[in-house]
């Protein structure tokens, strides 16, 4: 069991893409010092698909597929004049200082997880297990190479694994090319199994095994065997190759054969989601953070702030004054937002709000639309924000050092809303310096 | 031309067309939707023998058992035994032995539907058995009922149609009638949502009307009187077994409803309701909802702990009656000659009834029929096997080994499918892929979604779950739709885009039973469902950029 300090400057509870962004961002503004995160269980990061989104074009479902706005600046100005200033990136000063963290938080995504992630500020279309593509800002290197756009006229492989079947490598390669202008698709199975039969089915089982030293080369002469007598400028392979080094084995794929390759976006299960809270935890760690795994019990307010929190196990860490804490606990996915006599907040019972009115006691006919296709209001539901990211009632703070990042936070839709990982990312950051007592991204100019 | 056409896909349109064919009758079959996808499909899903109606009806507790025992013979891999606890709380001490004497009565009914005597258990002894009890009960009386998946009951009814000549029409409306002078002598067809130009003329000697609720609404067309007073029911699902009873208890009105296991689940229900709604798109309150949950938490304490994870809801045809309750109308049913009652000739219509007496309700209705054309072929639906019923399936142990298949999956398929199941299973030996399982939890493997698009008229990815419980089960189709969607494009040789039309168009039609009951770990379960589809795999942008340009 991690040892837990009696006292810490800045608190995280919830170890997601915000949670762990908001400490890291703590951790570099109190040079690795003081920061605790509390961790209940993975949440909806270790599920993400590798795909990080900040802001798509509002407009995307009009038009030619791949012809549309892919500059992130001028789509978070286009999503904050229709979203208005409930949006939590209006709460990061609005469009062009939003554009300016987002740079920021690209540069230490990318620095946090070794290379893991990049980001950057043009969205790009990329390719999906499910042989359809979305646009993403960010994704894991392996994925992001895969532009769609650039595959224009070229002839592409798409690589199945006889013990993967839910990626359907013939249907995707025909989905692919009756989406996209590529020259061609084709499909090859790969009788690549995990070592005692381990994994058939088991995208984790099959990525460690790709992990392995001399495994990459043995998958590439695999694919080269099976895809005979084949052309093909690129290789797409669903998103399973290696755990912990996949960089390194797709390009070791990539060299034996000649040619670009490229994971897709992950469906469920996600190896990606893993990859990336490991790489995230890798660089708590290295940050001095101290993560313990532990369910916390309750939140304990003297006055105006927030000045212990209790563990489940009976431990307890208390907030050193002028430190803070941070909310991260995640949406109705992760558990921080609890659906039950309609939504409450599941530590400190602070008020949650659907399209601007208290969501506690809302009925299902207020939560949700009729159509599953609806923008249902319990997406965008969650806590309220003032301009220092402080939840709130509708006006000022509700305690003067607890701050909120994440999911946790409403006011922009976390599945129809093309903002995801971005938005959270972004508060984590925003979050962790305004916890930690620095002045930068806390809000309104 | 046809002898018979009958409208409706339900139990009652595919048992009348069926024993119709069976008497050599030409038939054919209209079914605006899906196979058993109106009231049959959302019915408590029970042959029971209506222990409920023997004071009121007691010919209706007769046919309903006489009936049971047919049923079990023709397709008895179908049938699943469910005991029945109806519980006393409440109530005066004696009040237990007065419903040991009632159901005493029931007892001689019931080796007609091959249940045992019924027995009496004490509070402990009940607790003994269902330690999910609140301890306030006071008691209560065991019989025997039997479940059955109506969805497959009907593809069964019409594939032994089929076999016997008939012709079966899915998703095919009827839009009007032909006449010579005052008699009806064939309908007007056409695809569902196609133009009038699609439409075809149909002849035939004798239209039945077997459109259960939608009844009236045919007889409008044919110009003749249909009244019936239809009731809404509904149902709440679980996502596990919650009992291993069923338990039979008070609503707070006094009515009788029932927590019961039925196949993987458990099934609250149901109610019974005026309903003057949307017959296409019956949807369960939240009143109603309460109402069920109210009357179970009295027995079952931690009901409301448990995941609801669909609330599916039905119409009844109910005969029409001015005055009284919704739940002391007759279950009786009628078989109309519009000859008699409005000079409308060559038009039958069905009214009325239970799910339990379809079979005997069928025979009845041909039996007119052949009367009428002076035959005297008589009914042998009650002796001769559905399909998979002649033979039990192989043992569930070597389908596994042989097809190399999960022992849950054999078992699964096994009760779907009797002695077909080797049929199902042709080709996965050879080709493994075929073998692979889709749909987890129920499980549904790429073959039986084969069988189903080829033997048993699954069109849409929504037929292919009423015929092989396809996202049915806990994940409501989160990671089995577009595997489903392909497996079905795979079949009908649909290209990518127009698998993402269907998997949408599933999406769409499936939220409506979900959206009822979502609440806690359900709502967690729906943004993983809506984010896997909505945002990862794009079918927000992709499915209405599809739907707009066809799907081609």
């Amino acid at each position: 069991m991690t040892p837990l300090p009696g006292e810490a400057r800045v608190v995280v509870l919830g170890g997601g893409m915000a949670g762990c962004a908001a400490a890291l961002e703590a951790a570099e503004v109190l040079e690795g010092k003081g920061v605790v995160l509390l961790r209940r269980s993975l949440g909806a990061t270790a599920l993400s698909s590798g795909g990080i989104d900040l802001a798509d074009d509002p407009g995307y479902a009009r038009g030619d597929p791949l012809d549309r706005e892919g500059d992130v600046a001028r789509n978070l100005a286009r999503l904050l004049d229709r979203e208005g200033p409930a949006h939590p990136y209006a709460l990061l000063g609005g469009g062009e200082r939003v554009a300016d963290l987002a740079r920021a938080a690209w540069d230490r995504l990318a620095r946090w997880t070794g290379g893991l992630v990049e980001g950057g500020m043009e969205n790009a279309p990329l390719a999906t297990s499910y042989g359809t593509y979305r646009f993403c800002a960010g994704a894991q290197a392996t994925q992001r190479g895969g532009d769609l756009r650039k595959l224009a006229g070229k002839r592409l492989l798409v690589v199945g694994l006889a013990a993967l079947p839910e990626f359907e490598a013939d249907f995707v390669a025909q989905s692919l090319a009756s989406l996209l202008p590529l020259e061609g698709a084709s499909s090859v199975e790969v009788s690549w199994a995990p070592p005692a039969d381990l994994g058939r089915g088991n995208p984790f089982e099959v990525a460690r095994s790709l992990d392995e030293e001399d495994a990459p080369g043995r998958f590439a002469e695999a694919v080269a065997r099976a895809s005979e007598g084949r052309a093909y400028d690129a290789l797409l392979l669903p998103p399973v190759v290696g755990l912990h080094r996949s960089r390194e084995a797709l390009r070791a794929i990539s060299d034996r054969l000649g040619c670009a390759a490229f994971e897709s976006l992950a469906g469920s299960p996600s190896v990606a989601g893993l990859r990336l809270q490991k790489a995230l935890d890798r660089a708590l760690e290295g940050a001095g953070v101290v993560r313990v795994d532990a369910e916390v019990r309750s939140l304990h307010p003297e006055g105006d702030r927030i000045a212990r929190i209790d563990l489940a196990d009976g431990r307890t860490v208390a907030v050193a004054s002028g430190g803070g804490a941070v909310l991260a606990t995640g949406g109705i996915l992760g558990g921080g937002i609890v659906h039950d006599d309609g939504l409450r907040e599941r530590l400190l019972d602070l008020p949650v709000f659907s399209g601007g009115r208290p969501a506690r006691g809302l009925a299902n006919d207020d939560l949700f639309g009729t159509s599953y296709g609806d923008r249902h209001p319990i997406f965008s539901s969650g806590l309220l924000l003032e301009a220092r990211l402080r939840p709130s009632g509708g006006g000022g703070p509700l305690f003067e050092n607890l701050f909120a990042a994440g999911d946790v936070v409403g006011g922009r839709d976390t599945v129809q809303g093309r903002e995801g990982l971005g938005t959270a990312l972004l508060l984590g950051i925003a979050s962790g310096r305004a916890a930690s007592g620095s002045g930068a991204w806390e809000g309104r100019p | 031309m046809f002898d018979v056409a009958v409208v409706g896909g339900g139990v009652n349109g595919t048992g009348i067309a069926r024993d119709a064919a069976l008497r050599g009758l030409k038939v054919v079959l209209f079914e605006k939707n899906d196979l058993g996808s109106g009231t049959t499909g959302a019915s408590s899903g029970m042959i029971h023998g209506g222990l409920r109606y023997l004071l009121q009806d007691p010919q209706v507790t007769r046919l309903a058992c006489l009936d049971s025992g047919y049923i079990q013979r023709i397709v008895p891999h179908l049938l699943f035994r469910i005991p029945f606890l109806m519980l006393v709380r409440g109530k005066p001490s004696f009040y237990l032995d007065l419903v040991d004497t009632y159901v005493s009565v029931y007892d001689r009914f019931a080796p007609l539907k091959r249940g045992l005597r019924h027995l009496r258990l004490s509070r402990s002894e009940a607790l003994r058995l269902e330690p999910g009890l609140s301890p306030e009960i006071q008691g209560g009386v065991l019989f025997d009922e039997w479940g059955i998946d109506t969805f497959r009951l009907c593809a069964l009814n019409a594939r032994s149609a089929r076999d016997a000549g008939a012709v079966v029409r899915t998703h095919t409306e009827v839009v009007g009638f032909l006449f010579e002078g005052s008699s009806i002598v064939g309908l007007r067809v056409r695809p569902r949502g196609g133009s009038a130009q699609a439409s075809e003329e149909v002849r035939a000697r004798v239209v039945v009307n077997a459109a259960g609720p939608w009844l009236p609404k045919l007889c409008g067309l044919a110009g003749a009187s249909g009244r019936i007073r239809p009731g809404k029911g509904i149902h709440v699902v679980f996502d596990r077994r919650l009992s291993n009873l069923a338990l039979l208890f008070d609503a707070v009105d006094g009515r009788s409803i029932f927590l019961m296991p039925h196949e993987q689940e458990s099934w609250l229900g149901t109610t019974d309701d005026d309903f003057y709604g949307d017959l296409d798109r019956p949807t369960a309150g939240r009143d109603e909802i309460e109402y069920l949950f109210q009357g179970a938490e009295r027995v079952f304490p931690s009901i409301r702990e448990a995941r609801a994870v669909r609330v599916f809801s039905g119409v009844r045809p109910t005969l029409a009656r001015w005055g009284g309750y919704e739940d002391d109308l007759s279950r009786d049913h009628e078989v109309w000659d519009h000859e008699e009652r409005d000079g409308v000739g060559g038009f039958l219509t069905i009214a009325g009834g239970k799910l339990a007496s379809y079979r005997a309700m069928s025979e009845e209705v041909v039996d007119r029929i052949v009367g009428r054309f002076g035959l005297a072929a008589r009914s042998i639906t009650h002796e001769r096997p559905l399909p998979g019923g002649e033979a039990p399936a192989p043992p569930v142990a070597q389908l596994a080994r042989t097809y190399a298949l999960a022992e849950h999956t054999a078992l699964r398929l096994a009760y779907r499918h009797g002695g077909e199941t080797p049929r199902v299973l042709e080709g996965v030996r050879e080709d493994p892929a075929r073998g692979r399982v889709l749909c987890a939890c129920e499980p549904v493997t790429a073959a039986e979604v084969s069988w189903a698009c080829r033997n048993e008229w699954a069109v849409t990815l929504d037929d292919v779950r009423r015929r092989t419980r396809l996202g049915q089960g806990p994940c409501q189709g989160t990671l089995c739709t577009l595997p489903g969607a392909v497996a079905l494009g795979r079949e009908r040789n649909f290209p990518p885009p127009r698998v993402f039309v269907e998997a949408a168009d599933f999406l769409e039609e499936r939220f409506r039973e979900r959206r009822p009951a979502l609440r806690g770990m359900q709502t967690v379960q729906e943004v993983l469902h809506q984010t896997l589809h909505r945002s990862v795999a794009n079918l927000d942008e992709l499915g209405e950029r599809m739907r707009r340009t066809g799907g081609t």
